[in-house]
């Protein structure tokens, strides 16, 4: 640790000298962060640097500097959302976005937002999580009248923590964000991460209910959803998280849907770093396989990726790796169909009996329009059968970008392979 | 050559004088060209003639094809026997007009009177004849033609009514058998879902309960095909009863399919007139008030004329003298003046006037309902054909690709199926009510409607009383 300050302090002094005295005064509270590799990172109000986090299948909400306070403008509107090649869905966000883009600020920054109200209704925005001045709480009725469909309202505070926050409306909420609204709202320390984060991804957990063959949701529904979603993506829609193999990696988990979420990864042991009341000490951190990300919070996990190879990560509930199903069909397994299946036939031509055997291998006999095969996915050994809450982390060695690389190339001998009988027993 | 008064009297002559046969065809070409024309068939009347077997034959040959409403048509037109009970009404009617022309039988008289004391016996012979018949005759034939005339429209009315009821009966075996084989389906899409309830039961997959329920289904589909079955029968029978047949001839077949609606109506607006002009029963009632309107006026002309007749008698009286001389006899009528006939007759003659007033409000009132109901099934089988089945037909094909994505259960399917297969079957309902509304509007119309070609109004065939216009 020592000799890795050292070499920076070195880096710092070929800067320009004025540059340099730039970084004595915020290095006077902290030590000094170091450069971030890939994309070129942002100077915050304080001159900080830190590394932008990545939002799978979203974006990050632009701001301006005006008299040195950050000012970002967020509109409130319906948005279509495809959540994934074939479907569609009618939903309501921000900025055209569902969830909303991520608001990126650093621990100091003042800050300004703009809300316009373009939704059929009146809105109002909460910073959850966020310490500030009881009327910029967003609490319509209670600090603030509510935002009329056409009005701009605006918020100012300083921020005076660092972690993983959210922003929703508290105006007709339940219809709100069951419609999609919600967004990150992420606050870098002032004094840089210690230890440096390489890769910083933010993924909001959400569930829908979107009849198969219509295209909006219904937000009256409050326990038989059929769509789960990261970041407003099912698979297989949801963007790859890629990783370049020894990278330190955050992952930040947001969830104002109605269920608990417990997100697993495979092959690595994550620490939980954080979660929207802030950091967790190094020495309260456990090991987990699996993070329950419980309503109303956010969860940071973090974990050093140094297996490459990919890595799936998704919710283990099994049924949110589904895309809708219908939870009232005839339950048919193991039942022999036999000679039922050409009586129907007789008065249904293009019938054939399904779930004798569970229900793989069955997704390809179309669908109605605007409706995802309840597991699809193609993969390098065959279809993948997954849906809902599911990505791949790629780690790789010797990454020159983070596109897509493709599928990951086993080596000799790391693979599961079929044997016959007689090598069994050798 | 024969002197030209003598030629003139001849017929009178004979007819007097020798008794006129009764003619054997008592008017049945009429009645036969009075069908044709109305109905499209031909009729035949069954006397023991040689024309009977090839009646016969062709009757045989109609039954051993697959029938067509107007085959049936026909067949019965020729062998229900109901009607040719009825065509010796005709014989009947003819055989009054004979009558009514013949002259009263001349009266012999002779006597033979001994006397009690000395002398010959007294002998006495004369002969009599009616001749208040000859003044008579002329009018008492018209009446009897006029009722002939009536009983002729009277029983081509009835074989018209008869081809209606075939008509009618013809549909709804056709009806009953495609309702039948619809039942017959949404049968094989229960039994499946017994079948796959069954299943799910064997492999442990739902309780004792669900199975039967699912069961309890399947019974009552069987009931209802039970019923159509009962229903078939039925209809089959009335047609058999309606065309005559029994024994091979009752195993006839029909298409199993009732025929499409036509693509449009032939034109409806003047039909309550074309009923009024061509319903054989309305003519028949005009034609009793003609009749009674004749007797009427025969009655009140011969009023105060009685019965007279003229002879010729001959006597030898006791003492061997011989008289001879005519005889003339006269009904004085002093007590009976016909008053009571009079007003019996006025009053029949009212009496049929009114029912044939009674009749033609009827007509009409039947022809505009039967209109308002063919108009009315055409538009409730058109929302069946062009709206409802094909509507279920999509929920079918939206449910089959909802089931192929593992969204909905094979037993919703299975319903979605049933639906529309029941759907179809109103439909068929519909269409039976629209042929069953046409073969009414026939009937009330007084026999086939013209189709869009021959469009003109229809002339009027027999003179209209005053309420009929």
């Amino acid at each position: 640790m020592m000799n890795r300050r050292k070499a920076i302090t070195s880096g710092a002094a070929l800067l320009p000298l004025g540059a340099a005295l730039l970084r004595e005064q915020s290095a006077a509270a902290a030590p000094p962060p170091e450069p971030a590799p890939g994309p070129a990172p942002r100077a915050g109000a304080g001159g900080q640097r830190y590394t932008p986090v990545v939002v799978p299948n979203g974006a990050t909400l632009p701001f301006s500097v005006v008299d040195g306070v950050k000012e970002y403008h967020l509109i409130a509107e319906p948005v279509k959302r495809e959540f994934a090649p074939g479907m569609v869905v009618n939903c309501w966000g921000y900025n055209g976005l569902t969830p909303g883009p991520l608001i990126e600020a650093v621990e100091g920054d003042r800050v300004r937002f703009y809300v316009t109200n373009k939704l059929p209704e009146r809105t109002s925005v909460h910073w959850h999580g966020l310490l500030l001045p009881n009327g910029m709480d967003g609490v319509a009725g209670l600090t603030q009248p509510h935002i009329e469909p056409g009005e701009t309202y605006v918020y100012e505070f300083t921020l005076r923590q660092s972690g993983t926050q959210m922003y929703h409306p508290h105006s007709d909420e339940m219809t709100q964000m069951a419609m999609g609204m919600m967004g990150f709202f992420v606050i870098h320390p002032k004094g840089g991460e210690n230890p440096r984060i390489d890769r910083d991804f933010a993924i909001m957990l959400h569930e829908w209910f979107v009849p198969p063959g219509a295209f909006t949701p219904n937000p009256n529904v409050m326990l038989d959803f059929n769509m789960f979603t990261f970041n407003s993506r099912v698979w297989p829609g949801t963007a790859p998280l890629v990783v370049k193999t020894g990278e330190r990696v955050r992952i930040r988990l947001g969830n104002l849907s109605m269920d608990n979420h417990p997100i697993h990864i495979h092959g690595y042991h994550f620490e939980v770093t954080g979660s929207d009341g802030g950091r967790v000490p190094p020495l309260a951190r456990s090991p987990h396989t699996t993070v329950d990300v419980v309503v109303g919070t956010t969860r940071d996990i973090e974990f050093v990726a140094d297996v490459p190879g990919d890595w799936i990560f998704h919710c283990h509930k099994s049924h949110h790796t589904m895309n809708a199903m219908s939870h009232d069909v005839p339950n048919m397994i193991g039942v022999k169909q036999g000679a039922a299946e050409a009586k129907v036939r007789r008065v249904l031509p293009g019938y054939m009996a399904m779930g004798e055997t569970g229900m793989g291998g069955m997704m390809n006999m179309g669908t109605p329009r605007n409706t995802l095969p309840m597991m699809s996915g193609k993969g390098p050994f065959g279809p993948i059968e997954m849906g809902g809450m599911f990505t791949v982390i790629k780690v790789r060695d010797g990454l020159k970008s983070y596109d897509d690389p493709g599928w990951y190339a086993h080596p000799a001998g790391t693979l599961a392979r079929k044997v016959s009988p007689p090598d069994a027993k050798k | 050559m024969i002197p030209r008064r003598l030629a003139q009297l001849a017929p009178f002559a004979a007819t007097a004088l020798l008794g006129c046969a009764v003619p054997r065809e008592a008017g049945f070409p009429e009645v036969a060209a009075a069908v044709e024309e109305r109905v499209g068939a031909r009729v035949a009347w069954d006397r023991g003639g040689e024309e009977d077997a090839a009646v016969q034959k062709s009757v045989t040959a109609l039954l051993a094809r697959e029938l067509t409403v107007d085959g049936a048509v026909q067949i019965a037109l020729l062998n229900n026997k109901h009607l040719q009970a009825t065509y010796e009404d005709l014989m009947v009617a003819q055989a009054d007009v004979v009558q009514a022309g013949l002259l009263k039988n001349p009266a012999f008289f002779g006597s033979v009177r001994l006397p009690l004391g000395p002398g010959l016996p007294n002998l006495e012979v004369g002969v009599e004849q009616d001749f208040l018949d000859l003044l008579m005759i002329p009018a008492r034939k018209r009446v009897a033609e006029a009722s002939f005339d009536a009983v002729k429209l009277r029983v081509g009315g009835e074989v018209v009514a008869l081809a209606a009821e075939v008509r009618e009966a013809f549909y709804a075996l056709q009806g009953a058998l495609q309702i039948a084989a619809m039942r017959r389906a949404i049968g094989e899409a229960v039994d499946a879902s017994v079948d796959l309830a069954r299943r799910q039961h064997e492999a442990g997959n739902i309780s004792d309960l669900d199975l039967a329920n699912e069961e309890s289904q399947f019974t009552q589909i069987r009931l209802d095909l039970a019923r159509s079955e009962a229903d078939i029968l039925g209809a089959r029978e009335r047609l058999a009863r309606l065309l005559g047949v029994y024994g091979e001839g009752a195993a006839f077949r029909v298409a199993d399919k009732l025929p499409e609606l036509p693509a449009e109506e032939p034109p409806l607006e003047h039909v309550e007139s074309l009923a009024v002009a061509r319903r054989l029963d309305l003519a028949a009632a005009r034609k009793e008030v003609e009749a009674a309107a004749r007797g009427l006026s025969l009655v009140r002309s011969s009023r105060f004329i009685g019965g007279t007749s003229l002879g010729v008698s001959a006597e030898r009286h006791v003492e061997g003298q011989l008289v001879v001389g005519p005889t003339a006899s006269l009904e004085l009528p002093i007590f009976d003046q016909k008053q009571a006939a009079v007003a019996s007759m006025e009053a029949e003659l009212r009496r049929r006037q009114r029912r044939l007033d009674a009749l033609a409000v009827d007509a009409r009132s039947e022809v505009r309902e039967a209109r308002g109901r063919v108009l009315f099934a055409r538009s409730v089988a058109r929302q069946y054909h062009d709206v409802i089945v094909p509507l279920r037909e999509r929920i079918v094909a939206l449910s089959q690709q909802q089931y192929d994505a593992m969204l909905l259960g094979v037993y919703q399917l299975l319903l979605a199926k049933q639906g529309e297969v029941a759907a179809y079957r109103e439909y068929i309902d519909a269409v039976r009510e629209y042929w069953v509304a046409r073969v009414e509007l026939e009937r009330a119309a007084g026999g086939r409607l013209p189709t869009a070609k021959d469009s003109t109004p229809p002339q009027n065939q027999t003179p209209q009383t005053r309420t009929e216009r």
